[in-house]
């Protein structure tokens, strides 16, 4: 008896360290890459991203079949120069929020068809906390080879202006796209007095503090947006912050909070039902699919610090790679099962939207700097 | 009942099969401590693009539910609850074995999960909408009184030494404060670590709080678990269900229990978990046998598996009706009713009734296979029992780390597992309760983000708080279970004081 157990026990252990060892040594095979210095900056050539778009224009239309144009398109990205047999092995994609959240969905779902450019898979890696900083923190101990790539909410550039974490994500970071963009606005009740936002900005003078608005955890994009409005309208409001997207949602139906910063996502269907109502959309965009007649923050100036999405690696991912892996995830973004994926989760609403390594380097650092100046304001 | 039309789909060949698979992977994830019906749902996600809606939704409750159930049994058997929920069912069902009345304890955890399962469901399928929106009405200041309330209904239970039980609880509260303060954003205890700074998630606290330090608790005794294993093979033979007395006695903890699980499962602030504990508090304020409690009551592990089973139920009526998900698992089940172009809220009763019955009719059938399939595994499950502790003890520490990592692929978790292992090791020996630490833990980030966020919006009124009629009568019962609680002491002390007092004359 006692001997069988030892035996299965034994098994069990040697099973147990084995996938240890091949879990440690799937994240370290890559090591040994090259190193190839380049001094050349990168540059995204516009003929490649207009011949990629040439072709969805044919697949849209029906003149080629999404094979063939997998293919074409494969054929228009260059390899990268200095490492033709990128990728040899699986890519690591870390994603900083768990299972079955936006980060999770957005990274499995662009994933699934940037693979087929890619000729590799993902390998998805969920590890959740401190605002995906626990995971951004594994990929900074990882080397800079293109084998693990990390999946980039605005939670990153608020620790990072805060000065939260001990490194500096703009110093640490290669930019590599970011290709969804804000899908929010400020939701009130339909039966809510507040039909504009001028009204809210009136009642919130008159009545300073009584207007609740409810969002995100405290130093969220959500909490920063509070600060920027109430700095601009010069009003006092109470903020009400919520760690979960549907304890925000109940807030509002509840009637604890009379302002509701939200995606689409969590209220389509309450939108449809004439329980909810946009009194402004955040960023450029006006949501024609929900109520063309509401504008949008840019529009009466009111500023914000939109959502985007995007995949980034650490600094020192080499040029090439960079580029390469842009034009995967640019042609990726344009499959047809990935604008279902992203019109059935409402974030159809953020397109146009797509930031090259550069202009999404740009684009971080402004809006870092814009936060910067809002937190010196109220903190 | 035009919704039994829908019964045929359940039955669809693939469907069934599904609902079987489902059901064994929901045992072995939910038994299996750190892995949960979560991690198991996440895992199918992918597979579930290729399936319809109502496949994959019925695949996946059929996860969900089982998993819920299954948790009781590690827990019942080994001290180490597979899934968070399950806790709760260690404090009295462990004691059970040890007495050599495992089976009795996993037999009735088993009916207690099927009936509580099928009652919150129907309870969601009847009263979904109406529900609803009672869940709506609680506000910070409601969950602020929901946590007391649970407090004061849990943290006196089996303890022997009330100030050994407040110490207990002041640390859980202690170690729920660590990490980022979703409040102010202030860091608290992080010492500039990023793990630290995600905080100490409370499952790998329980791993190590139960199940490792009972591994360290029992090889530190080996001999007398000898003993014990002698008495529990010779208890293991008969194999029958729950005697009539058994049945008499958890009747009434079914419907009640049942009732208050769904409604907390409903709450998207609370949960299966929190439901357990209050379900658990509710179970020893109504029975005879209060003194039982903590050494092996059978209505300890009626209470909170009634609880957190009719929780799934609960858990599924903001999803359906608002589009809000009340657990972890129904957030991932969102993503499918996403992913198929269906968009839970209002309107989805009246538009997809074809994808919403087969799925509520399919939850009922499996909470009856669960009633009625491990019944007949049961007396294999218990055979593991008969594995000398030497071999058994080093598995479930192996399982235990395993699942600690699985949780959130870090090592971290698996640091806090070994931690509090010898935490709960200490603990143990020198008389504090393991329990009321983690009661202080699930229930601290509610109690005090409750309490903040009332204090914002009342703009520092303390009285404010009577104009919430729920949060008033949530704060009275618990002040009534205190006074109660304390008044046999009072009494004592009044004696002793004129005892003296006349032996002073």
């Amino acid at each position: 008896m006692k001997k069988t157990f030892s035996i299965i026990l034994g098994c069990c252990l040697i099973v147990g360290v084995v996938f240890l060892g091949t879990g440690c040594g799937s994240k370290n095979n890559n090591e040994n890459e090259e190193a190839v210095t380049q001094d050349r900056a990168i540059s995204i050539d516009s003929s490649i991203t207009e011949s990629i778009d040439a072709v969805f224009d044919k697949l849209n239309s029906g003149a080629i079949g999404e094979e063939e144009a997998v293919e074409s398109i494969k054929e228009i990205i260059p390899k990268p120069a200095d490492h033709p047999d990128y990728p040899k092995s699986n890519v690591n994609w870390v994603i900083g929020w768990g299972e079955g959240g936006g980060s999770d969905l957005y990274a499995r779902n662009i994933g699934r068809e940037a693979e087929k450019f890619l000729g590799k898979s993902f390998v998805y890696n969920n590890m959740p906390g401190a605002g995906s900083e626990v995971g951004y923190s594994f990929v900074l101990g990882q080397p800079a080879d293109g084998y693990t790539i990390f999946g980039t909410v605005n939670p990153n550039m608020c620790n990072d202006a805060f000065g939260d974490v001990p490194y500096s994500f703009a110093e640490e970071t290669q930019f590599i796209i970011s290709n969804q963009g804000s899908s929010e606005a400020l939701w009130v009740l339909a039966d809510s007095p507040f039909k504009t936002i001028d009204d809210l900005v009136k009642y919130a003078k008159e009545n300073p503090g009584d207007v609740v608005y409810s969002g995100s955890a405290a130093k969220s994009e959500t909490e920063l947006s509070f600060y920027l409005m109430e700095n601009h309208y010069d009003i006092d409001m109470t903020y009400l912050g919520f760690e979960k997207a549907g304890e925000r949602v109940s807030s509002l139906l509840g009637g604890h909070a009379q302002v509701l910063y939200e995606s689409v996502g969590p209220v389509a269907d309450l939108i449809r039902a004439g329980e909810v109502r946009p009194i402004v959309y955040l960023g450029a965009n006006v949501y024609d699919g929900i109520d063309p007649d509401v504008p949008s923050s840019e529009q009466i100036g009111l500023p914000s610090v939109p959502r985007y999405r995007g995949v980034v690696a650490k600094n020192g991912l080499p040029v090439d790679i960079t580029e390469y892996l842009y034009y995967v995830f640019y042609a990726g973004a344009q499959m047809p099962v990935y604008k279902q994926y992203e019109e059935r989760a409402n974030l159809h609403y953020s397109q146009p939207w797509s930031l090259d390594p550069l202009e999404f380097k740009a684009y971080y650092l402004e809006n870092k700097k814009k936060l910067g100046e809002i937190i010196e304001k109220n903190y | 009942m035009a919704i039994l039309q829908y019964l045929h789909i359940i039955f669809e060949p693939l469907n069934f099969a599904l609902i079987l698979l489902g059901l064994v992977i929901g045992i072995i994830f939910g038994m299996l401590p750190g892995l949960s019906g979560v991690t198991a749902v996440a895992v199918i996600l992918p597979f579930s693009y290729s399936m319809s809606p109502v496949t994959a939704l019925i695949f996946m409750s059929s996860i969900y539910c089982s998993s819920v159930y299954s948790g009781s049994i590690s827990a019942i058997l080994f001290k180490s609850p597979g899934d968070a929920p399950a806790f709760c069912t260690t404090f009295d069902g462990y004691p059970l074995t040890l007495k050599g009345e495992g089976q009795r304890a996993l037999v009735a955890a088993l009916a207690s999960s099927g009936i509580g399962g099928i009652i919150g469901i129907l309870i969601a399928l009847v009263g979904a909408t109406y529900l609803a929106r009672i869940g709506l009405k609680f506000g910070p200041v409601e969950y602020f009184a929901l946590g007391i309330l649970g407090l004061s209904l849990v943290a006196t239970v089996g303890n022997k030494s009330v100030a050994k039980g407040i110490i207990s609880v002041s640390l859980g509260l202690l170690v729920s404060c660590i990490g980022f303060d979703s409040i102010s954003g202030i860091q608290r205890f992080t010492f500039g670590s990023i793990n630290l700074l995600s905080g100490v998630y409370f499952i790998p606290v329980i791993i190590g709080l139960f199940a490792v330090s009972e591994v360290f608790n029992q090889f530190s005794k080996l001999p007398a678990r000898k003993k014990l294993e002698i008495k529990m093979k010779s208890k293991i033979e008969k194999m029958r269900f729950l005697s009539k007395e058994d049945v008499k006695l958890a009747l009434p903890h079914w419907i009640r229990n049942s009732f208050v699980g769904a409604f907390i499962g409903m709450l998207p602030g609370a949960g299966a978990t929190v439901s357990a504990l209050i379900g658990y508090g509710i179970s020893h304020r109504f029975s005879k046998n209060k003194d039982q409690f903590g050494k092996g009551a059978i209505e300890g592990v009626v209470g909170p598996e009634t609880a957190n089973n009719a929780a799934v139920g609960g858990a599924l009526v903001p999803l359906l009706t608002l589009g809000i998900p009340g657990s972890a698992t129904t957030a991932i089940m969102l993503s499918v009713f996403l992913i198929h172009g269906l968009q839970p809220g209002p309107f989805l009763f009246r538009n997809s009734p074809e994808t919403m019955y087969p799925i509520f009719l399919s939850m009922i059938v499996i909470n009856i296979l669960i009633l009625v399939i491990p019944y007949f595994l049961m007396k294999h499950i218990v055979r593991i029992l008969e594995v000398p502790y030497e071999y058994l003890g080093s598995l479930i520490l192996l399982l235990s780390v395993l699942g600690a990592y699985a949780l959130n692929n870090r090592i971290y978790d698996v640091w806090i597992v070994f931690i509090f292992g010898v935490v709960g090791y200490l603990m143990n020996r020198y008389g504090f309760s393991p329990a009321a630490l983690i009661l202080g833990l699930v229930l601290g980030t509610m109690i005090e983000e409750g309490y903040r966020k009332s204090m914002i919006l009342f703009r520092g009124d303390v009285m404010a708080l009577f104009d919430k009629p729920i949060a008033v009568v949530l704060l009275l019962i618990a002040l009534a279970i205190l006074i109660f609680s304390i008044l046999p002491g009072i009494k004592v002390f009044l004696k002793n004081l004129a005892g003296k007092s006349e032996v002073a004359k």
